[in-house]
């Protein structure tokens, strides 16, 4: 009687440290994607505006250079001038803002990706990078440090923006919400990145991973320009010297 | 206590996800249809997409501007200290009503008293809109990335949380994009007869209605043009549709464009003044008789300036004599 109560009691632990240990481990899981998403966001808001900005460039180039020729050939059919000048109705805000959001979404794909599908086993060392150097190996590293720095910085301000401002000491919500950001940085973040850099396998071409580089490029590239917190205090300092 | 901390994290994470992204946007509009409501934007986490949403709502006020004795009412001193124009403290009171008034004005003192910001009128009405303390916390994210001009609304917007950005490109960016318009002058003696109006007309050769994107005026060939207001030159060319055409952008959204010149007394990318003798009128392009087609377009939408005829009589301009008339109207197609 004694012996099946104890063993009840042993196998219902063992079992909800089990389910714990799981859900811990989908709670990372879900965790390091969320703090990839929002970081990815953070590089593709600012590419919306880029893309706009070089949409508007090319269009007004064409306007340039073919509003002459095509009205002419517009004249050969009898129609009048302007009405094949087709770029003036092209809605570029909306196509530079879908074309933000479909990179956003192959990058956070990618991203999570490269730790999602791997085991959890090996830490990376020089050496296996090394093993590994390939356009992957060195265009994933920057591009997802980039993309998980910005992620806590755009946490730390979504903590900030829900707290109330204390007129006492308005520095109170700032500290808590670097707080969170370094918090879930180390917890999700880090881990994220050491599990997808020793994942990197030695490729049978050097040009490995060039088509996601053509994505995660200018995603790492812009979130480590404007995602990440440091820049405007840096060239602060550098101009106080 | 690990447990519950990792918790609260992953919470965090996730709701930050849920409110700021796409993929949260997508995720709550899964959530919308399955309830069977409507799903939320997916380009609203972007925050360029904001502006863009305020088209209809400006239209309809450029559809009705104020009169020229609103919009020239005496400064109060006040007024005057702050660095107002006529035209931002009528368009102030056009968006944001007559007892916002005093509210910006006071802001805009106080701004100006601290020396804190070179652009006080758009300091204030975005304080006026979001309060002090979240603008500055936008300003100092915006430095802290390494903008330029962080203080400059257009640096910091992205870092407003997004109900923020929205109060805040009505009261900023509407009223800035008013003012600019409610200061344009008409571009040719008022008096000059409008040949034809802005509006869907009926096509000869296309056979169907087709909107005309700007009012024809019957002036003579040679007469002077003037910019509208201040700005820069986008474009300054010939083409077969417009003739000799210049198109100014006045800054927030506003530009104006002249077409059918004779001459043009501009290059592309110059910055001219309000008054700036840009163009002789002529009839170049595809055009039927003398006359001037003069456009306004409010981001990228083509809206009636005729109403603004009524004001630009009032700006002292130094204009030619009235003209000679008769004009049929033309196909300008300015972009
Ligand atoms: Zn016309």
């Amino acid at each position: 009687m004694l012996r099946t109560l104890t063993r009840a009691v042993v196998r219902t632990a063992t079992t909800s440290d089990r389910v714990a240990g799981g859900l811990a481990r989908f709670a990372t899981t879900l965790g390091q994607c969320a703090l990839v998403v929002l970081g990815v966001h953070l590089a593709a808001d600012d590419l919306d505006d880029r893309v706009l900005a070089s949409l508007s460039w090319v269009v007004d180039q064409a306007d340039l250079r073919l509003a002459g020729p095509v009205e002419t050939v517009a004249g050969w059919f009898g129609r009048p001038a302007g009405s094949w000048q087709w770029w003036d109705a092209l809605p570029l805000g909306a196509m530079s803002g879908w074309t933000a959001l479909t990179v956003e979404l192959v990058a956070a794909g990618l991203l999570c990706g490269s730790f999602l599908l791997t085991s959890r086993t090996a830490q990376p060392t020089w050496v296996r990078w090394k093993r590994a150097l390939s356009v992957q190996a060195v265009v994933l590293p920057l591009a997802l440090s980039g993309v998980l720095l910005a992620g806590g910085w755009s946490l730390s301000m979504a903590i900030e923006d829900v707290l109330p401002v204390a007129e006492a000491a308005p520095w109170a919500s700032r500290a808590a919400a670097a707080v969170v950001a370094f918090a879930a940085l180390l917890r999700f973040g880090l881990p994220a990145w050491l599990r997808a850099v020793a994942a990197l396998e030695p490729p049978a071409r050097w040009t490995a991973g060039w088509a996601a580089a053509v994505v995660l490029l200018p995603v790492g590239a812009l979130a480590w320009i404007h995602g990440v917190p440091v820049w405007g205090t840096l060239r602060h300092a550098l101009e106080a010297l | 206590m690990k447990g519950w901390s990792e918790l609260l994290l992953l919470t965090g994470v996730l709701v930050a996800c849920w409110t700021r992204t796409p993929v949260g946007s997508a995720a709550a509009g899964a959530v919308a249809l399955w309830r069977g409501e409507e799903p939320p934007d997916l380009l609203a986490t972007f925050s360029t997409e904001l502006p863009r949403q305020m088209q209809d709502s400006i239209v309809e006020v450029l559809g009705e501007p104020p009169t020229s004795e609103q919009v020239f009412a005496p400064l109060t001193p006040e007024e005057l200290a702050v660095g107002w124009t006529p035209a931002v403290r009528t368009a102030v009171a056009a968006q944001l009503g007559e007892e916002a008034l005093a509210e910006v004005l006071a802001l805009s003192a106080r701004i100006e008293a601290e020396g804190e910001d070179s652009a006080a009128v758009e300091a204030a009405l975005e304080t006026w809109a979001v309060g002090a303390e979240v603008r500055e916390r936008a300003v100092r994210r915006a430095r802290a990335s390494g903008e330029a001009e962080p203080g400059r609304y257009a640096s910091h917007r992205r870092f407003l949380p997004d109900e923020a950005a929205v109060a805040a490109d009505e009261a900023v960016e509407q009223s800035l994009a008013l003012a600019t318009v409610f200061d344009l002058a008409w571009p040719v003696d008022p008096e000059a007869r409008v040949s034809s109006p802005f509006g869907y007309r009926f096509h000869p050769v296309l056979k169907t209605n087709k909107l005309h994107e700007g009012v024809d005026i019957a002036v003579p060939v040679g007469t002077a043009v003037h910019a509208a207001g201040d700005g820069q030159v986008q474009r300054a060319r010939f083409d077969k549709v417009n003739g000799n055409y210049v198109k100014l952008d006045h800054g927030h959204g506003v530009s104006s464009a002249y077409c059918h010149g004779e001459a043009m007394h501009v290059e592309k990318g110059q910055q001219v003044t309000r008054g700036q003798h840009v163009m002789d009128s002529g009839s170049t392009g595809r055009s039927t008789g003398p006359h001037l087609h003069f456009g306004l377009r409010f981001k990228g939408r083509p809206v009636d300036p005729g109403p603004f005829r009524e004001r630009g009589a009032a700006a002292a301009l130094d204009l030619p004599e009235a003209p000679a008339d008769p004009v049929v109207p033309d196909e300008a197609v300015e972009g």
